[in-house]
């Protein structure tokens, strides 16, 4: 009898441990790697906010920028992404050695990442769609943004965004209209966000994964940079209480003047909707992202 | 007849009686628990660049019930913290109760629903602890199963989620555990040791001669569990040689989405271990084995994970006592959520070898378990010096020598830092050592000259490759390699019973730059007062006179004034906390310079 126990014993713990191992042979999928529905079938989807808190003097930030550029090009036109420089790794040390004289930080930045505490939770890591605001899960590292990216792509959207720029060269000045209509009717509180972002900027970064004595890139390429709010960094509320399905609400956001040192032809107008209700569940999560270049 | 039966009556009684008295102090109900916050009020102070913010007020608070009644045993842990103190990770603001437990225990079964703290050998698969001082919790949430089929035999399995800040990990951990010790099983069957026992515990008081008889018709020199009966050491006395073999299995399952990689759910751990314990004499070995589980904080590697720990320690009669010990880690960090940082979600555990410093110029630079991988070997010799020889004077010197250091594996391939893959496989070649990661040797004099006074000398040379340990990049241009010289001076003058003032002089040596806090040398002074037992003073200052910008050449003061009056302790402080920059797997964090005004109240009953 105990010798038929522990032969039962030995099975099932030999059974368990069988089980809990998955060796991995190939990392890679096998065929192409599944991007969700979209928006093939007619039906809107979410796109999906992923905010990547960064800064220049942070070495281990480049690969979460490496990662935001392979998401947005494998979700092409999924995604809305955002490089947030703030906090003690974005500051601008122009005498230090080796120097970071070039600023990329901005209030919006500052803002978000003071109340989120992104930068204090240790660079680098992101926010995707600021989804469970308050939770553990809420600041994530950049290895967790496609999978996080990936459960919400497929999701119906509420609102759909639509942008319209209108720039003026001569006073370097960009007029926003942004409409937001109503998927599905909705009772709550909702902001609406609409920020000005700058691509391709070439400054200095500290890049941990290059050889040791070179990891002070010069010409580094920064993308996605926020460089301000529009409206304001918490945005206008667009919906007190209710809102009907198909209603649309529309904000106009004349003569943004452009900062002369900020290229126009690599800046967009980035906007977003968020739940801004401080008794929901849901506060300060983005219901709906979208991005429009500026000319 | 009436009287007998009155007799019966009233046996029975006094029977019952005893009985329920009995059965009543069994099951004796308990309340324990304590309580602790530590409160702070942040200045700005623009010298050292603190600037709090709007919440200048924070707190850590805490209180534990536990709940006993005989062989059932409950708690609940309540913690706020509105927002943290400074230092402390942010996603632990909030308040709740995250450990709550009940334990039910009765002969050879042991089951505990809810949190649980626990550990498999030396933890290099599984240890679940917390560490209030630093907020560190990674607290079971499930369910534990402790099983002793026989005397020396002791199985276990666990199962639930770990504690994240006040939420739970995504993945799932699952464990199994089984310790034998050999010596026990073989040497003394149940019912000898029971017999044993109770026996002995009759004849406890009994002269040396009848001992000797007892032992005579037991034909056995010693027993099991010499703690149990801490009284009766003279009857029962360690087996001359103690053998304990143990194993543990523990799985982690956390569901695959990425888009980019096929990633493991089920991820598994395996260790074995040996411990021999003869007299003063005691050996541990454990070694280790992971599969593939590519995480944040390994880069994404596919490779397996190996860990060796031993050491050995032998303590003489005569005042000597020794320890080395070695380890080895590859690819040994593993988390409940592989995307997890910092100090969260860790499911295992590495013992650190090198020395754990209480003075704070000693522990300026500290050296913490690289998961990722490190080698490494310390020793610790001590030697007390006997009373009315020439080193030990009257009342004996104390003396300690230890050293340690620590090593990166020698690989080939790419190393974590140049790796941009995400999946690659490198080898480990274990007859070589790569860059030296720390070193710190160091020897400890205390010395009780008269019955007033008192001193303790310690001297240390350190070393850390602070690029590698704390920034996990190569380049040495931003990150320079730190070497050191300290020593500590630390006098207590006892002038009354109950009194006494104790001066520490500290001084950090060093022409490098040590990234996280200044470059340059540091000083640092003491004085503690301690007109009563219940009163205490405090009064420090740490001086960067060393730094070559001479607009940082500041003082960090501190000032305490501490109250303790049997289990409650107040502290009330002021003063300056340095900057410092934390970093761990691949993410920095910083931590700001404070300036703050401090209350601390703890109490257990």
């Amino acid at each position: 009898m105990k010798k038929k126990f522990l032969l039962l014993c030995f099975f099932l713990t030999s059974a368990f441990i069988y089980q809990s191992c998955d060796y991995v042979i190939n990392a890679v999928p096998a065929g192409t790697a599944s991007t969700g529905s979209g928006s093939t079938t007619g039906i809107i989807y979410r796109k999906v906010l992923i905010e990547d808190y960064t800064g220049h003097k942070c070495g281990n930030c480049p690969a979460a920028a490496r990662e935001l550029h392979k998401l947005d090009s494998l979700y092409s036109g999924k995604i809305v992404p955002l490089a947030i420089h703030a906090g003690f790794y974005a500051n601008v040390t122009p005498t230090s050695v080796p120097a970071y004289p070039t600023n990329l930080k901005c209030q919006a930045s500052t803002d978000y990442d003071t109340f989120f505490g992104n930068s204090t939770a240790g660079n680098p890591n992101g926010l995707v769609n600021r989804i469970g605001f308050g939770g553990a899960a809420f600041i994530k590292q950049w290895s967790d943004w496609g999978s996080s990216a990936y459960s919400m792509i497929s999701m119906p959207a509420d609102f759909k965004i639509t942008i319209s720029n209108t720039y003026n060269v001569g006073s370097n000045q960009v007029t926003s209209v942004v409409t937001t209509k109503a998927l599905n009717s909705k009772s709550g509180t909702y902001n609406l966000v609409v920020l000005m972002v700058e691509d391709s900027i070439v400054a200095e970064q500290i890049d941990y994964s290059l050889p040791a004595g070179s990891q002070y890139v010069t010409n580094y390429v920064f993308n996605h940079v926020v460089r301000g709010a529009v409206n304001s960094s918490w945005g206008d509320q667009i919906i007190a209480s209710t809102i009907t399905a198909k209603d649309s609400i529309v904000k106009t956001y004349a003569n943004f003047q452009l900062s002369a040192t900020w290229k126009y032809k690599h800046c967009k107008i980035v906007a977003f909707v968020y739940d801004a209700l401080s008794t929901s569940t849901t506060q300060y999560e983005v219901l709906q992202a979208e991005s429009k270049d500026v000319n | 007849m009436k009287k007998t039966f009155a007799k019966l009556i009233l046996s029975i009684g006094i029977c019952s009686a005893s009985s329920f008295f009995a059965q009543e102090n069994k099951n004796t109900q308990s309340v324990t628990g304590n309580f602790q916050i530590d409160a702070a009020n942040y200045s700005k102070d623009t010298l050292i660049g603190a600037d709090p913010g709007s919440q200048v007020v924070r707190y850590n608070s805490f209180g534990n019930v536990n709940y006993a009644y005989g062989n059932f045993t409950a708690g609940v842990r309540f913690e706020s913290y509105q927002p943290p103190l400074l230092g402390y990770l942010p996603g632990y603001t909030g308040t709740g109760i995250p450990y709550k437990y009940a334990r039910y225990r009765h002969d050879n079964i042991d089951v505990t629903v809810g949190s649980f703290y626990d550990q498999f050998g030396s933890g290099m698969c599984f240890r679940s602890y917390e560490d209030r001082g630093l907020l560190y919790d990674n607290a079971m949430n499930g369910m534990r199963v402790i099983f002793t089929p026989k005397d020396g035999i002791t199985l276990k399995g666990i199962i639930g989620k770990q504690r994240t800040y006040f939420d739970l990990s995504p993945g799932v951990v699952r464990g199994l555990d089984g310790e034998i010790n050999l010596t026990q099983l073989f040497n003394n069957d149940s019912d000898y040791v029971k017999n044993y026992r109770h026996f002995a515990y009759k004849v406890r008081r009994v002269p040396k001669k009848t001992f000797r008889g007892i032992k005579r018709i037991f034909n056995k020199n010693s027993l099991r569990d010499s703690t149990a009966y801490p009284n009766d050491s003279i009857l029962y006395r360690p087996l001359k040689t103690q053998i304990i073999i143990g194993g543990s299995f523990v799985s982690k399952y956390q569901a695959d989405q990425d888009p980019t990689l096929v990633l493991p759910e089920n991820v598994g751990c395996a260790a074995g271990r040996l411990n021999i314990i003869r007299g003063g004499f005691n050996f541990y070995a454990e070694g280790s084995y992971k599969i593939n589980d590519p995480s944040y904080q390994n880069n994404f590697s596919y490779k397996d994970g190996k860990g060796l720990f031993a050491s050995v320690s032998y303590a003489t009669k005569g005042g000597l006592t020794f320890l080395f010990t070695g380890k080895m880690i590859d690819n040994m960090s593993f988390r409940s959520d592989r995307n997890a940082t910092n100090t969260i979600d860790m499911i295992n555990y590495s013992p650190a070898i090198t020395k754990n410093h209480t003075y704070m110029m000693m522990a300026y630079v500290p050296y913490a378990s690289q998961m990722n991988g490190e080698i490494g070997a310390s020793g610790e010799i001590q030697y007390k010096f006997k009373k009315g020889t020439l080193l030990g004077g009257k009342y004996g010197t104390d003396v300690t020598f230890n050293g340690s250091v620590m090593f990166a594996p020698d690989t080939t391939g790419l190393p974590y830092a140049q790796d941009s893959i995400r999946h690659y496989k490198y080898k480990v070649n274990y007859g070589s050592v790569g860059k030296e990661f720390f070193h710190d040797v160091n020897i400890e004099i205390g010395k009780k000259i008269n019955k007033h006074l008192k001193f303790t000398l310690m001297f240390a040379t350190q070393f850390i490759n602070q690029a590698q340990v704390q920034y996990n990049t190569l380049d040495k241009k931003d990150h320079p390699d730190v070497h050191s010289k300290i020593w500590v001076a630390d006098v207590t003058w006892r002038y009354k019973t109950g009194k006494a003032i104790r001066f520490e002089a500290q001084n950090f040596l060093t022409k490098d730059t040590v990234n996280a806090y200044g470059s340059g040398s540091w000083m640092t002074g003491l004085i503690e007062w301690t007109p009563s037992s219940n009163w205490f003073v405090v009064l420090a200052d740490q001086y960067n006179y060393g730094n070559k910008d001479a607009t940082k050449q500041v003082h960090y003061y501190y000032g305490s004034l501490i109250y303790v009056s049997g289990p409650t302790r107040i502290t009330l402080s002021y003063g300056r906390q340095r900057a410092g920059i934390f970093c761990a797997g691949g993410v920095c964090r910083f931590v700001p310079s404070a300036n703050a005004l401090t209350i601390s109240i703890s109490t257990s009953f």
